[in-house]
């Protein structure tokens, strides 16, 4: 615990600096602070508990990641030193500006000169502290911003009352690389390590926890009137070390994330908190040992591990229709991959009939290995018709009749391009899947347009194993 | 010019119509043609045209009321996940919709806005999100205008009130007036988010609709979902994020950032708009058909699969094609067969021996009779059902026309059954129909094992009714696979190979001008060409090609034809004066080898040439795979 600051763990370095960088005399405090560290490493919470039990200093926080670009940003920093001064000294009849009037530096300069010149019938010499919460956050930053603000405070003159300081709050270190000349006063906050996010996270969250409706509800509906505030903290605690215990290696040191896991995974942590096993951490731990597994951050399996739960007999059913594709448009899907990343040349001796696919140098013929395996390099274009061709070779067509018959001469061997074919395929390319060579006025019809596809290879072999088509298969001794 | 023509200047291709010579239709109107070796009578012609008119509509009309319903619901469900659900979080997190398989074109109703409270709907689409920036201001200048719009609503209402009120109103109107003039700049950016308090004095409830998130810069829009989280902080802002998505959610969990991913999780939604996932809206509307055709239709089992085939292969627009599907279904069963008439048992008197006659030969039938045989029924009885002696057989066909299909109505009763007893929605009437068919509910049930249990209740024989074959629809001849899924080249090719069968034949009509008979046996010049271009290898050399074309060309029949055009076309006659026959036809040749290389290249058979070589056409086929 730091002396200077209350309920501030593990931060006195940085407290202690930032007290003796902060002055209440204007002579004595630098124009611009930088205050750097990643995420989550409490640069905001601090600077907000140092004004809190500090209110003589007039601060006023900007947070730049809402404002987009300089042009805003410089029209808040006059709006909001406006603001603040004409509510703490409503006496001083002082003349509005319009802060939409900032197009540029100079005029942020002219205008705020005025603003302060006439606050300045002020008795005591004070500092007006604007804090830039994440400065780096701001979208259109450029290497000219942090110039800008920082020479900007000497243009002013210094006979005000009221002074202008910027401290800045910046995640990224490089950005101050650039300003290493500027010999700008910085503080560094480094990354807690373990121990001292748990230390913190048990601090700022357990009574969160266990004032939540949820664990409130559970409390009431099992009855369970055999524990006292304590133990119920210590369940929290309990739940707070699994958490960083489990998920450590995913997270890191970041406090955010851990906070986001706590949250998500707090609600079925106590789902299963009993009345036996409340006081008996190892059997609510194997209980819920479930949650502990996976970080669950997706969007989309909630559904899926229902569907696999209810229905798993009938999975394969399930199966085709998976990526929201049709059978029709997986096989094209893969046809379109095979005609990307397979070279046009082997085509003949890979798809026909013929040839059986073998594996080995027989299939491809003589020649040398490739270096690099082509799934790595970018998709290589090729012709509709190429693509239409490999889908008739792979896509698997149902024979109803049995093969002898006369009626199975009427079959069609092979699948056509049809109607449904084409309806697939400008879905695909809807969804982005298969793109063209060009983007802009395509021609559809012309058989010069080049396609290529549009998907990785985790998604093609995840598309081909839903219809149990081997893709390996044809990539197999291409590569070491 | 005008904008118009600009604008048209501006296009970079064209649609040109040709004008259609209407062909000329016989006085009735009604597109159907006489069946039974075109004995059918007139009124029985158009009895089955009103019929199958009667359906179709009602049908339509059914499926219209369906499709109508998929909306409303859709609009109160989203409107329940937006406004009504009270959640208890206080945390700050939005609440988050995903809207799969949507067009975007779903409109989202707002709440009333209330005296303290203002909903305000954003719509952002991918052309007005090209960067934070952009996005920013656009949804806080919609935020404005609805903000002062609203204001001025509320505005007109106190003056109203003001003019039967006293002077204590307008007071606290001038204060209000100088309260809004404090925080008079409106700068679009967060800040009047934040201000909008003190501004307004409402609270507001943001909702954001994302249109077509797909299109949407991944990044960008990440950028923005962090930039409307420091919003939240404010004790007076809600926001809702509705994201149209017409890939899938995996998409869009790929391309946003693990730590926005898990900011809208917090307190998220899925909703399902495609309306064509989830059985629900194709089976009511499978079920409205089978309740159109009365019962009485059957539908084959050949004709089912093929139902599910197709709605297998297309994805998005499964309700569309299964009601185009039923609808063809059911115009080719009214034109082919003219034993609908009697679908409406009224009809029942214009049953005569013509008709008759053809029911005897019915598989089903003649089954029916066998049985009777092996049974040792009494001859007479027989003879007289196959002759239709004391009408007898007429009374049997009676009989079973105004029998309830067994199978129909079973679909219906095990559907309803589902639903009701055992609250499973998640079954697929048609295929539940299909295995009504060959017998295999039972397998079809077993998937879910609430089932299990009931099956003794939902047990059903498929039994054969006589005469169902002619009231069956059925997709035999692959007529719906070829009307409805043509292939289009080798359609194209087929017709050019055999263009005697395409073209409407000539031999009966007398007032045919010499002109046409003579083009008419040289043939079109297309077909000629494409027997050589079948011919040809990948790679066609044009002046090969061309001798080939000249040597194939039938001169004995081209000169007479020459001869004729260039009486009636006298630039023709011009061209050709000084030549022998042979310049003529090499000439004639020549040109219309061009041409119809042209034409080729347009229809997609060869490619154009390519600017290195211009000796070679190439096939638009890839290695003769």
């Amino acid at each position: 615990m730091s002396g200077l600051l209350p309920d501030v763990p593990y931060r006195d370095y940085q407290v202690n600096a930032i007290y003796s960088f902060l002055q209440h005399d204007p002579e004595l405090t630098f124009s611009n602070i930088v205050l750097q560290g990643a995420t989550g490493t409490g640069k905001t919470y601090i600077m907000k508990k140092f004004f809190e039990y500090n209110p003589e200093f007039i601060s006023v926080w900007l947070h730049p990641i809402e404002l987009v670009s300089w042009k805003p940003l410089m029209q808040a920093i006059l709006r909001s030193t406006q603001q603040k001064l004409k509510q703490l000294y409503p006496d001083i009849e002082a003349q509005e500006y319009d802060p939409l009037d900032v197009e540029d530096p100079y005029q942020l300069l002219t205008l705020l000169e005025s603003v302060l010149e006439e606050y300045s019938k002020v008795d005591m010499k004070s500092n007006l502290i604007i804090i830039f919460d994440g400065l780096d956050k701001l979208q259109d930053l450029d290497a000219s911003v942090l110039f800008k603000l920082m020479k900007f405070l000497e243009l002013l003159p210094d006979e005000y009352n009221i002074q202008l300081k910027f401290v800045y709050l910046i995640q990224d270190s490089s950005i101050l690389d650039r300003y290493a000349s500027c010999l700008l006063p910085t503080i560094v906050f480094p990354r807690y390590t373990v121990d001292e996010v748990t230390e913190i996270l048990i601090l700022t969250r357990t009574n969160d926890l266990i004032n939540s409706d949820a664990f409130r509800n559970c409390i009431l509906t099992q009855v369970i009137d055999n524990c006292d505030d304590d133990q119920f903290c210590k369940v929290a605690m309990n739940f707070i070390t699994l958490i960083i215990q489990a998920f450590h290696p995913y997270t890191g040191n970041d406090i955010d994330t851990l906070n986001d896991l706590i949250d998500f995974k707090w609600d079925q942590y106590i789902e299963q908190i009993t009345k036996e096993n409340i006081l008996d951490p190892v059997a609510l731990y194997r209980s819920t040992s479930k949650i502990f597994i996976s970080t669950e951050d997706n969007l989309g399996d909630d559904d899926n591990d229902e569907d696999v739960g209810a229905d798993e007999e009938n999975n394969g059913k399930e199966v085709f229709q998976t990526y929201e594709l049709s059978t029709i448009s997986k096989y094209l899907l893969i046809a379109a991959y095979i005609c990307s990343y397979l070279e046009a040349r082997y085509d003949s001796s890979v798809f026909s009939k013929k040839s059986n696919i073998k594996s080995g140098r027989i299939s491809y013929g003589r020649r040398k290995k490739k270096e690099v395996n082509p799934r790595y390099l970018a998709p290589s274009i090729f012709s509709l018709e190429r693509l239409f061709a490999v889908f008739q070779a792979i896509y698997p067509v149902e024979f109803k009749t049995e093969s002898g018959t006369l009626s199975s001469l009427r079959e069609d061997k092979l699948i056509k391009a049809n109607m449904e074919v084409f309806q697939n395929l400008a879905e695909l390319h809807s969804l982005k899947l298969v793109a063209t060579a060009v983007t802009k006025n395509i021609d559809f019809l012309s058989p010069k347009v080049k396609w290529k596809v549009n998907v990785p290879w985790e998604i093609i072999n995840e598309i081909s194993e839903s219809v149990k088509f081997d893709l390996g298969l044809y990539f197999s001794n291409l590569h070491d | 010019m005008n904008v118009v023509e600009f604008a048209e200047a501006q296009k970079g291709h064209y649609k040109i119509y040709p004008p259609l010579k209407k062909r000329k239709m016989d006085h009735l109107s009604i597109p159907f043609v006489k069946l039974l070796h075109g004995n059918e009578t007139i009124t029985n012609l158009e009895r089955r045209w009103e019929l199958y008119h009667q359906l179709h509509s009602h049908f339509h009309f059914k499926v219209d009321d369906i499709i109508a319903n998929i909306e409303t619901d859709l609009k109160s469900e989203i409107f329940d996940i937006l406004f009504n659900r009270k959640d208890s979080k206080d945390k700050e997190c939005f609440k988050t919709l995903f809207l799969l398989g949507s067009d975007s074109s779903t409109r989202i109703d707002l709440p009333k806005s209330t005296e303290d409270l203002l909903s305000v709907l954003i719509e952002l689409t991918p052309k007005e999100s090209p960067n934070v920036r952009m996005m920013l201001k656009r949804s806080m200048f919609k935020l404005h205008t609805a903000a002062e719009s609203d204001q001025q609503n509320l505005s007109l209402k106190e003056e109203e009130q003001n003019q039967l009120d006293n002077d204590i109103q307008e007071n606290k109107d001038v204060i209000d007036e100088a309260d809004y003039q404090d925080f008079g700049d409106v700068s679009y950016d967060l800040t009047f988010v934040e201000n909008f308090k003190k501004k307004y004095g409402k609270n507001i409830n943001l909702v954001f609709n994302f249109k077509d998130v797909d299109s949407i810069n991944f990044s960008t829009l990440d950028n923005f979902l962090i930039l409307l989280k420091s919003a939240l902080k404010n004790q007076h802002v809600d926001i809702s994020l509705v994201f149209n998505i017409n890939t899938n959610l995996s998409n869009i969990q790929k391309n946003l950032k693990q730590s926005t991913i898990r900011l809208l999780k917090k307190n998220y939604h899925k909703l399902d708009v495609s309306s064509n996932k989830g059985y629900k809206y194709g089976n009511r509307i499978f079920q409205s058909f089978l309740d159109t055709v009365d019962g009485k239709l059957n539908l084959s089992e050949r004709f089912v699969q093929f139902i599910l085939d197709k709605m297998a292969n297309n994805t998005n627009h499964n309700l569309q094609l299964l009601t185009k599907i039923l609808d063809y279904s059911l115009m080719t069963y009214f034109y082919e067969n003219p034993f609908s008439v009697f679908i409406d048992p009224v009809n029942v008197e214009v049953l005569d021996d013509t008709y008759l006659k053809l029911l005897t030969s019915c598989p089903t039938f003649m089954f029916f009779i066998e049985g009777l045989l092996q049974q040792n029924a009494p001859s007479d009885e027989i003879m007289n059902l196959l002759t239709n002696k004391n009408k007898n057989l007429e009374e049997f066909f009676v009989d079973f026309l105004v029998r309830e299909n067994p199978i129909n109505g079973h679909a219906k009763f095990v559907a309803k059954y589902l639903e009701e007893e055992l609250n499973i929605t998640n079954y697929n009437l048609i295929e539940l129909y299909k295995n009504l068919l060959n017998g295999k509910l039972e397998d079809y049930l077993k998937r879910w094992p609430k089932c299990k249990e009931q099956l003794m209740n939902l047990k059903f024989e498929p039994v054969d009714t006589i005469f169902q074959e002619l009231f069956t629809l059925d997709n035999n001849s692959g007529l719906l696979t070829q009307a409805l899924f043509p292939l289009y080249k080798s359609n194209i090719e087929d017709n050019l190979l055999n263009w005697e069968r395409s073209l409407p034949s000539l031999n009966k009509e007398s007032h045919a001008s010499k002109e046409v008979m003579f083009e008419r046996s040289v043939g079109p010049i297309l077909s000629e060409l494409f027997k050589l271009y079948r011919e040809a290898s990948a790679n066609i050399n044009l002046y090969d090609f061309y001798s080939a074309f000249r040597e194939s060309v039938q001169k004995e029949l081209l000169l007479p034809y020459i001869d004729c055009l260039r009486k009636q076309d006298e630039e023709l006659d011009k061209i050709l004066e000084p030549n022998s026959d042979t310049e003529t036809v090499d000439k004639i040749t020549l040109a219309l080898f061009m041409q119809t290389i042209f034409e080729f290249e347009h229809m997609g058979f060869i490619k154009g040439q390519n600017s290195k070589n211009y000796d070679f056409v190439e096939k638009c086929i890839w290695r003769g795979i």
